[in-house]
């Protein structure tokens, strides 16, 4: 269907958000352009064109590909494993694996690298450069991709795979040319997710000595207090952002993936493992420990080192921590649902753009995120600036890109004549969206919502700078130790953020359940 | 939705009515946490605080402008309260209070310091002698070479990039320039910060490091074993890291925030800097830990510099132009 | 007719890219009547429904319904039932709940039940789609949308992907569901045997056109044009000169439907030829013979100047081999076609 004025009216409900959203998330696209036309010409030419960026350029490219490859390798077949055989305990397991999600990448890998290598805990070498850089951040970014391709597995039509079987295709060619063209979706979202991480992640590279774009602009704010060129930069990493999401839109287009068969589909019937269950248990048990137990080991025994001085706050920060990232989540997932369900359903080019200009305001760094939003409030809406609503706001804004992914997955694999028999039975296009679709998608809205509450309760700069006053949240409180090289203290927090997220990824899996 | 927004908004204001006093802390909570307390006890002002690093907090005061809500400004490193000077954000201080410290009050008189750390020469007392030490960073990398030691440099870390522009100011960058390049022809361990560079010290995967001496301090507390050396007098390879506060243009609470800053530098506040962080005080009357120097000493090891003029933008650029950064 | 129509299509056209699949349609649907649209896929059948529904907005034309132009109304707002190929059944609701979901009010539940009855259907209420069969689904389908009461119901292939012993079952209780309640039905179909026994009156379409439209003895028996003739069951295309009352062609003097002059195409029924010994009427050879059981239709090659097939309908028990010699007696009547004769298809099937 293409978006036509007659349709309008009953559009609103959800052009309207969308656009809103959109506004939202350009503006410190508007905020960085503003910044970077400060710059004194000649220190910019110094910047810009220095032979380093080139450097710099191949870094991040090659770190991407890395990720993007090794995230796969794993994702895929535990994704594989957790949903359609017969492994016992594939629930916990799907828990444990989606777990390094929860543990805060500037603690993981700074633990991670503090345990190995000569004295340290663990009896590894110590992680450098570009294979300590990769094996970090696949780590941990592989839980997005995991996470959106079970929900993917979860929503398919089995009969396609039989179909292709009674046509004398292998279970592995069936797998290969049937299944995995219907995964791609969730593939390429994930892949988005991690792609995005890996761009604008520069605690771990920093950590790791490997230098990429995003740390040069970190290195810029902090060390160098400059706000004008760290501008500069962040919009070179926009444009490598940009070129990643035209890439993804590309290969999305070709794809149209509802079910086009019955309006119901079965559950598949699981794949019977065997002899083959200690090997599958052996290939879950390598992220989950490296990703998992590893730092959490490490971050123990380094904080058995020092000695402890009380727990004060733990509640009130868990409290916090909470009430921000909660409504974020909703409010994430309340503005993703109406841009992806434009983008998917009425693929134009003005729904395609507000769609990839959520992922671009993931990309953009969240200290000039949060600094743009200081800028703006103070100057449109000062009565809101320093409130929870503002931090929430901008959380659910910064956050959006996250929840995008499930979602639209979910969406392509509602078929749109459920939407247009509910719509013949006289509802509106809203209504029909609440009654119909909302129901089969939830399983995206909730694997989309947890994400987003996980990275609310992550996130950093953002909380830092926009939370009230003296609202301390478990990540702040992290930050607040560590940066006192507090580790002891750091440790429950740090766990306590885990746990949290650990909760929600519970949810998440106890909500696959069909219906 | 929206009605939540509104609930939050009001829930927010109603805290914003009681008069407060409205500090930006690129020091971090666990530190300060106990100082405000002590503070709001004492005087029965209440105060609220922003954490953030230094970038952070400059960063957000430049965009808050002139409706930045904060009162007084506190950081770690003398660079980023320089900066602040420099763009006008800080509000001249009264010579009452910059009397208060024994020294380094900045030419600015826009902000007064509150505590001083020094670098100093870390290492493992099992593979170097103590007597045997060079008495200047500048001859650091020529003894290394000599002794064949492994050394270790923390070159994104503040710090370090102060004690660089530190060699700047007083030797000139030739002088700088040839420095760095035998620090790299060392090829030095780089560490992300100094607590991981003092456990590979202490683990005996480098044997030495140019590092902040409360760091040391700290390890050794814990119990562990690290050697730490201090230069010949007014050597770079001692300078002086100072922190500091100011009150911000902005603040509308002028008299409350003068109190903060004189509860800083009193002797219960800088007591509680030595005990708990390792920090060196910079009023008389507080008792020093004996991993500490004494007091006057410890002053007079660093040089003399303007450390607000401390050319740190070409310390960065020359960091970047050798590659380290 | 002279009753005021339901459903009025004036001129619909759409195009979907380059493609023009509606090449302006006008169609009128009278209360209580069933219409089958009729055509091969792709010839804009199904895009015509989904307009009628209000699904796809056409590029020039109106739809009016009972009177009221509906065109720019949204789908929800125009009280038109359908009941997709596929069944689109909510997956995550049972059958019941699919059911109830367009009636509002609080004896929704009990309108639904009475609706699934009408579709005996009241056993599997509390299944889930997944867990009925085809038939099944198709009854929960057509419940679903019969319940609000629609004033029109539209059904696209609903029978198709039913199999053929109970595809014939279903299609006649659907229909009397349909007529017991009274409502207006526009179906569309590529099976013609479908939509000669499903519906009050047929059109058959073919490239976006609507071609003719009438009972369906009327289209079966006086088919306008080739295309027509040929998609409602077999017939022979014969050349002729038209004479008034009758036409002179290859088999001789045809009797014709309607007086007809000057050159034509004539559409003559198998039914309406019979094989005789030779030497009555033309000459010819059978060179297939195809026997249904009820009837059986042979293929004669014409042993005369032109060269040319028959097909010839015969009692079961007509005695005739391939390689047999007969003659061809005309019994009916033909149909003159519209279009120059020389644009005529060749070949007789």
């Amino acid at each position: 269907m293409t978006l036509r004025l007659p349709h309008l009216p009953g559009l609103l409900p959800f052009l309207l958000p969308a656009l809103l959203t959109g506004g939202g998330v350009a503006l410190p696209l508007v905020y960085l352009v503003l910044r970077a036309l400060e710059a004194d010409p000649l220190a910019l030419r110094e910047i810009l064109l220095r032979p380093k960026n080139l450097e710099l350029l191949w870094n991040t490219l090659a770190l991407l590909l890395g990720v993007l490859l090794l995230t796969t390798l794993l994702a895929l077949p535990l994704a594989f494993l957790t949903t359609r055989t017969d492994l016992k305990g594939k629930r916990l397991l799907a828990l444990l694996l989606a777990l390094p999600l929860a543990l805060p990448g500037y603690v993981g890998a700074f633990v991670l690298l503090a345990a190995t290598g000569p004295g340290g805990v663990l009896p590894l070498p110590r992680l450098e450069g570009y294979w300590g850089a990769l094996l970090v951040l696949s780590f941990i970014t592989y839980p997005y991709l995991f996470l959106s391709l079970r929900a993917a597995f979860l929503g398919l039509d089995p009969s396609l795979e039989e179909a292709a079987r009674s046509l004398g295709q292998t279970p592995l060619q069936a797998f290969f040319k049937v299944t995995l063209p219907q995964l791609l979706p969730a593939l390429l979202s994930g892949h988005l997710l991690v792609g995005l991480h890996v761009l604008g992640e520069f605690g771990t590279v920093s950590l790791l000595k490997y230098e990429t774009f995003s740390y040069a602009i970190y290195l810029q704010y902090n060390a160098a207090f400059d706000r004008v060129y760290a501008a500069w930069l962040a919009l070179f990493l926009l444009l490598l952002t940009g070129g990643l999401l035209l890439l993804e839109g590309l290969l999305l287009r070709r794809l149209a993936l509802a079910r086009t068969g019955k309006g119901s589909s079965r559950q598949a019937k699981p794949v019977r493992l065997g002899p083959w269950a200690p090997l599958a248990y052996l290939l879950a048990l390598a992220p989950v420990l490296l990703g998992l137990a590893l730092p959490f080991y490490a971050l123990f025994h380094l904080a058995s080192r020092f000695p402890r001085e009380g727990l004060g706050g733990l509640y009130e920060a868990l409290f916090h921590s909470a009430l921000a990232a909660f409504p974020a989540a909703l409010l994430a997932v309340g503005m993703a649902l109406p841009l992806a369900y434009l983008g998917v359903r009425y693929p134009s080019f003005a729904a395609s753009f507000l769609e990839r200009l959520a992922y671009l305001g993931y990309a953009i760094p969240p200290l000039a995120f949060a600094l743009a939003w200081i800028f703006f409030s103070l100057r449109s809406l000062p009565f809101l600036y320093g409130s929870l609503a503002l931090l929430v706001l901008v959380l659910a804004f910064h956050l959006l890109a996250e929840t995008l992914g499930p979602i639209r997955s979910a969406l392509r694999q509602v078929p749109r004549r459920l939407e247009e028999a509910a719509r013949t039975l006289g509802e509106t296009p809203t209504r029909a969206f609440f009654r119909v679709t909302f129901p089969l998608l939830w399983r995206g809205v909730a694997a989309g919502g947890a994400l987003a509450f996980m990275g609310a309760v992550k996130e950093l700069p953002i909380t830092l700078l926009l939370a009230p006053m003296g609202y301390s949240t478990l990540s702040t409180r992290v930050f607040g130790y560590t940066q006192e090289a507090m580790f002891a203290e750091a440790a429950p927090f740090a766990l306590l953020i885990a746990l949290l997220s650990a909760a929600f990824v519970g949810v998440l899996l106890w909500s696959e359940r069909r219906f | 939705m929206k009605r939540l927004f509104l609930t939050l908004a009001a829930f927010s204001a109603l805290g914003a009515l009681a008069q407060t006093l409205t500090v930006y802390s690129g020091r971090g909570q666990s530190l300060v946490e106990p100082l405000v307390k002590g503070f709001e006890a004492e005087t029965g002002l209440r105060v609220q605080v922003r954490y953030g690093t230094d970038a952070q907090i400059l960063a957000a005061l430049q965009e808050e402008g002139n409706r930045s809500p904060a009162d007084v400004l506190w950081l770690n490193t003398s660079g980023a309260l320089g900066q602040a000077a420099a763009k006008g954000l800080l509000r001249p201080l009264g010579e009452s209070l910059l009397g208060k410290p024994l020294g380094f009050v900045p030419g600015s008189k826009a902000w007064v310091p509150v505590t001083m750390r020094l670098r100093v020469l870390a290492y493992n007392p099992n593979k170097v002698k103590a007597e045997e030490l060079p008495q200047s960073l500048l001859d650091l990398p020529r003894f290394a070479r000599e002794k064949g030691l492994r050394v270790g440099w923390t070159p994104t870390y503040s710090s370090f990039q102060d004690m660089v522009a530190g060699i700047l100011a007083l030797h000139g960058e030739a002088k700088a320039r040839e420095w760095l390049l035998a620090m790299k022809a060392l090829a030095p361990k780089a560490y992300p910060s100094n607590p991981a560079m003092l456990d590979a010290i202490r683990a005996g995967e480098i044997d030495l490091g140019s590092t902040n001496h409360y760091y040391v301090v700290r390890f050794r507390r814990a119990g562990y074993n690290l050697g730490l050396h201090h230069f010949k007098e007014g050597d770079v390879g001692n300078l002086a890291l100072v922190t500091g506060a100011g009150i911000l243009k902005t603040s509308k609470n002028l008299a409350a925030a003068t109190r903060f800053l004189t509860y800083l530098l009193s002797p219960k506040a800088q007591q509680y800097f030595v005990g708990n962080i390792g920090e060196y005080p910079l009023v008389k009357g507080v008792v020093l830990d004996p991993n500490l120097l004494p007091l006057e000493e410890a002053l007079a090891k660093s040089p003399r510099l303007d450390f607000e003029k401390l050319p740190l933008e070409q310390a960065l650029r020359l960091l970047r132009e050798l590659g380290i950064l | 007719m002279e009753r005021a129509p339901l459903l009025e299509l004036q001129g619909i056209r759409k195009r979907f890219g380059g493609l023009e699949v509606l090449k302006g349609v006008d169609l009128r649907v009278y209360p209580g009547e069933i219409l089958a649209l009729l055509g091969p896929s792709g010839c804009g059948k199904t895009t015509l429904l989904r307009v009628i529904a209000g699904l796809e907005a056409p590029d020039a034309g109106r739809v009016l319904l009972q009177g009221q132009d509906v065109t720019l109304l949204p789908p929800e707002r125009r009280g038109v039932g359908f009941v997709f190929q596929d069944y689109a059944l909510f997956p995550h609701l049972s059958a019941l709940g699919n059911v109830a979901f367009g009636l509002k009010g609080k004896d929704r539940l009990q309108r639904a039940q009475k609706a699934l009855e009408r579709v005996g259907m009241t056993l599997f209420q509390n299944r889930k789609p997944h867990e009925l069969s085809g038939g099944q689904q198709q009854r929960i389908a057509l419940a679903r949308a019969l319940a609000p009461g629609p004033k029109l119901v539209l059904l696209d292939e609903p029978f198709s992907s039913l199999d053929a012993g109970l595809r014939a079952a279903t299609r006649e209780e659907v229909r009397k569901v349909l007529k017991e309640t009274g409502t207006t039905a526009l179906l569309v179909t590529h099976d013609q045997e479908e939509a000669l026994s499903f519906a009050d009156r047929l059109g058959v379409m073919r490239g976006g056109e609507l071609l003719q439209v009438g009972t369906p003895e009327e289209v079966y028996l006086r088919p306008r044009t080739p295309f027509v003739a040929q998609f409602l069951g077999r017939t022979n295309l014969l050349p002729g000169e038209g004479k008034g009352g009758y036409a002179e062609t290859c088999l001789g003097p045809v009797p014709l439907a309607e007086p007809a002059f000057g050159p034509l195409l004539l559409s003559l029924r198998p039914e309406a030829l019979r094989l005789a010994p030779p030497g009555e009427g033309p000459l010819g050879e059978v060179v297939a013979r195809e026997f249904k059981g009820h009837d059986l239709t042979y293929r004669v090659r014409l042993l005369g100047p032109v060269d040319r097939e028959v097909l010839v309908q015969e009692s079961p028990g007509a005695p005739y081999r391939v390689g047999d010699r007969v003659g061809l007696r005309v019994v009916g009547e033909g149909v003159a076609l519209e279009g120059h004769p020389s644009k005529a298809p060749v070949g007789a099937d």
